[in-house]
């Protein structure tokens, strides 16, 4: 009883600020809490508005499938990566996944057809996947040892297995996958894309597997302790992102009609990026998979619409580092001020 | 030579020290006691410059100093040597020691001037033989306290000041850092030190000060005193109107029990707790009193012996396993085994509750939001919490409504027994007494409570029955109305109740009634 007299009246009840009667307050108050909650989704918003506005063809049709095209495959890996860098892990073997599973999956796709070249591919994810999970989960290396380790291990296989050479002539099934579209408008790559999005932020935000990740990577020894089975979480996670590569790898070779051992290089770096302009932390215990993928929307459209401005690729690299930066340092200040 | 002048400290709602006049006689070791937040360690960081008294000054030779911090003290001459170790474990004792002072030549490292420099002190002190060369990481805890005692020498002061020399040491290595510490005094220094152990101090300290509540009640020769009367000038005024009465008692039904268990830091145990109790574990920092709550709650492993819990022979591997038989934790630090602190309220009172198979809040893998928002608020309710709302982040909370929730956690997940280790360490006294409602009612509610603590008043307010833990070996189990404050101070202090002689088993037996 005496906990409610001398509990302090609520200075506010939990949804004030989007049930007040007045509804330009109510509009200025979500567009606060968008920028509050989400910080990538608001400068996305703001760089649209100014490319479409200082270049002509951004919003063409055209141009907006583009980017969406060249989204994709990172926004895949970049599910994957929010998974792992909330255990306060990281992942850097995805792009050597994506190369690997698509020189494997390729060649027995070429020999053995479509179906059983992609159970290949996914088996390649699984095996990398569970590679660095067991390590990760049961041994003392670190992830980044890790996944440093299985990059390098992962594209020296992928060219030792074809000799250095491209694997051609894939499955005409397969190529109508990497270029078509569902209905004649929505390409299938990138519905493979937002299907993965959504179950990967169903998976994190609504499951007891999504809360023990977060809880790990915020305190692994208080998730211990509360009974969670950490090691088995954390080798889950670093499956889903072997298995997300790999599936990336599928959707890369599809869409270029070619498996490229040297494909996907430096992928996890901007998976890594997109989840930290989402607001991942490399420590652990925050992000989400629907910020990383807004964030891999940002780095795209960021680089289309310098490259729409005539600036050189090099430029655009350039300015991606800027960028990365400055999303972190900025996201610095709103956590502070949050609390 | 050094000492305070009416210096009063305030930390927030607490008076940690109120108009305190201490002297120390130069080249006597002088042993600062009192009981758990009596003051005595913050006088101690006055005197070393860590804390800053909001009145009053530090008098050095007659004239008041000012120091801002630890760096103004040793250019007095004043050095400190805390309780916990402050050694880089890879690097060697002599690059430890000289660490910050190295003696360069032309910019480059000059070891061997360094090394001469360290066995010339070493040897002014007549230390022993420790190997300084090698990583200190490698070394015993006591070594590892020596080679800390020298890198405070190093820095060349006459007064150094000890905080809990032997807390953090294992049984057996204290008496050769008493030894040292009786050198330092043979080598001219002055010596100032805060202890729980009554028999360190009458064996080490010219004088005794002793606080109570911020107040001096005792400062005398140590040889005009004996350990009696040190004790009773301990003891402070009684609570026992602050703790909650019990309307439960304790019953017949034995939860756990352990026959000879033992783990790393303990002597074997014999021990039962029922259903319906607070059993309480007393001992100082390092007496092995919170070894055992982590060992009941399998967060260390038992070396051997036998434990069962409802009449089940158990070995538990991880925390979890003990989970499973219905024994939760509250692990001693809030802040590096407990809290999720980026995380809302919500998430951190339920994560028990939701890792549990099944759980009410998960169905079929996913979390039943609804049912999670309700068990939050049934929680922060319960507990008194006081939050704006439930999603609001732990880390913004203060430290008493965090470990309301921790505590919460258990009330969620309903487990039959809660081991508490030092729940109520730097909370508030308002958050303290809603934890021990909630003590008393889950004992009311035939649960088994382990309860340990540094502080005895505590476990004198709420514990059924008390173990006391004196280095390591455990007394009792004894009645709460076999003990009063005194008795119980007694035993932490020096490991028995009547002065002079020590407690052997038998005589426990017989007296106490060993169950």
């Amino acid at each position: 009883m005496e906990s409610v007299k001398t509990q302090q009246p609520a200075e506010e009840p939990l949804h004030s600020a989007s049930s007040g009667p007045n509804h330009t307050q109510n509009w200025q108050n979500r567009v606060k809490q968008l920028f509050n909650s989400s910080l990538v989704a608001a400068a996305l918003l703001v760089l649209i508005v100014i490319f479409s506005i200082v270049t002509p063809t951004f919003l063409s049709q055209e141009n907006i499938a583009t980017v969406f095209d060249s989204v994709a495959v990172i926004a895949t890996l970049s599910v994957g990566q929010a998974f792992v860098i909330i255990t306060a892990g990281i992942d850097l073997s995805q792009g050597a996944v994506v190369a690997i599973s698509g020189v494997i999956g390729a060649a027995v796709m070429v020999h053995g057809g479509i179906a059983l070249g992609i159970l290949t591919f996914l088996a390649v994810g699984v095996g990398v996947g569970l590679f660095n999970g067991l390590l990760v989960a049961y041994t003392k290396v670190p992830a980044f040892i890790v996944t440093l380790g299985s990059l390098s291990i992962c594209s020296g296989g992928a060219l030792l297995f074809t000799g250095g050479e491209p694997i051609y002539n894939l499955p005409s099934s397969l190529v109508s996958f990497g270029t078509g579209a569902f209905f004649g408008v929505f390409p299938y790559i990138i519905l493979v894309t937002v299907i993965v999005a959504i179950a990967g932020q169903i998976l994190l935000g609504m499951t007891r597997f999504g809360r023990s990740v977060y809880a790990i990577g915020s305190n692994q020894t208080a998730a211990l302790l509360s009974g969670l089975s950490v090691r088995k979480s954390i080798v889950l996670v670093y499956l889903i992102s072997g298995v997300l590569s790999a599936i990336g790898g599928l959707m890369l070779t599809a869409y270029v009609n070619t498996a490229l051992p040297t494909a996907g290089a430096n992928f996890e770096l901007d998976a890594i990026a997109a989840v930290v302009i989402g607001g991942g932390s490399l420590f652990g215990g925050q992000g989400s998979v629907w910020a990383a993928t807004l964030g891999a929307l940002l780095l795209s459209v960021l680089s289309n619409g310098t490259q729409l401005l005539g600036m050189s690729s090099y430029a655009q690299i350039l300015i991606l580092g800027v960028v990365v930066i400055g999303a972190v340092y900025i996201d610095s200040f709103r956590k502070r001020g949050g609390i | 030579m050094i000492g305070v002048q009416d210096v009063s400290v305030r930390f927030g709602q607490t008076q940690a020290l109120d108009r305190v006049n201490v002297e120390v006689s130069a080249g006597s070791i002088h042993a600062l006691a009192g009981e758990n937040g009596s003051g005595k360690s913050t006088l101690l960081k006055v005197l070393g410059g860590v804390i800053q008294p909001s009145v009053g000054h530090v008098i050095l030779n007659g004239q008041p100093i000012a120091l801002d911090n630890v760096r103004d003290g040793l250019q007095y001459g004043i050095g400190i040597v805390f309780q916990e170790l402050s050694l880089f474990p890879h690097l060697s004792g002599f690059s430890n020691i000289v660490i910050g002072r190295e003696p360069q030549h032309r910019g480059l490292l000059d070891d061997k001037t360094a090394r001469n420099r360290v066995r010339q002190l070493w040897e002014s002190v007549n230390f022993p033989n420790i190997d300084l060369a090698r990583p200190v990481g490698e070394l015993p805890v006591s070594e590892q306290q020596m080679v800390e005692i020298l890198k405070c020498l190093y820095r060349s002061p006459r007064i150094v000041l000890f905080d809990e020399p032997t807390a953090s040491l294992p049984r057996g290595e204290s008496e050769s850092l008493l030894q040292a510490i009786r050198n330092l005094r043979a080598a001219g220094y002055t010596i100032v030190f805060v202890s729980h152990h009554l028999d360190e101090v009458f064996s080490l300290a010219d004088t005794v000060t002793v606080l109570r509540d911020g107040h001096v009640v005792l400062d005398s020769a140590v040889a005009d005193v004996n350990q009696e009367q040190v004790m009773v000038s301990m003891l402070g005024r009684t609570f026992n109107e602050f703790y909650p009465v019990r309307s439960g008692v304790m019953e017949d039904r034995v939860f756990i029990s352990l026959n000879q268990v033992v783990c790393d830091g303990i002597e074997p145990v014999d021990l039962e707790v029922h259903d319906g109790e607070i059993l309480g574990i007393a001992g100082a920092v390092g007496s092995g009193a919170s070894t055992l709550a982590e060992m009941i709650a399998g967060r260390r492993p038992m070396r051997s012996g036998e434990m069962r819990v409802a009449d089940h022979v158990v070995r538990f591997r991880r925390p979890a396993d003990a989970l499973v038989v219905g024994i939760g934790y509250v692990p001693e630090d809030r802040r590096t085994e407990a809290l999720l602190p980026n995380l809302p309220i919500s998430t951190n009172g339920t994560l028990p509750l939701v890792a549990q198979t099944p759980s009410p809040l998960v169905g079929r893998g996913f979390l039943r939001f609804r049912e999670e928002r309700h068990a939050a608020r049934r929680m922060v309710d319960h507990l008194g919490v006081r939050a704006r709302n439930a999603q609001q982040v732990v880390a913004s909370l203060s430290g008493g409504n965090q470990q309301k929730v921790i505590i919460g956690r258990w009330y969620l997940r309903d487990v039959h027994c809660l081991v508490l280790n030092n729940p109520t360490k730097g909370i508030d006294v308002g958050a303290k007494h809603e934890i021990y409602r909630y003590i008393n009612e889950l004992a009311d509610s035939h649960h088994a409570v382990v309860c340990a603590s540094a502080y005895n008043n505590e476990l004198l307010g709420i514990a059924d029955r008390i173990v006391v833990f004196y280095k390591g070996r455990m007394l009792g189990p004894f009645q709460r109305s076999e003990l009063d404050e005194e008795s119980l101070l007694r035993l932490t202090l020096v490991g028995t109740v009547d002065s002079g002689t020590l407690p052997s088993k038998g005589a426990d037996g017989g007296q106490y009634g060993i169950s």
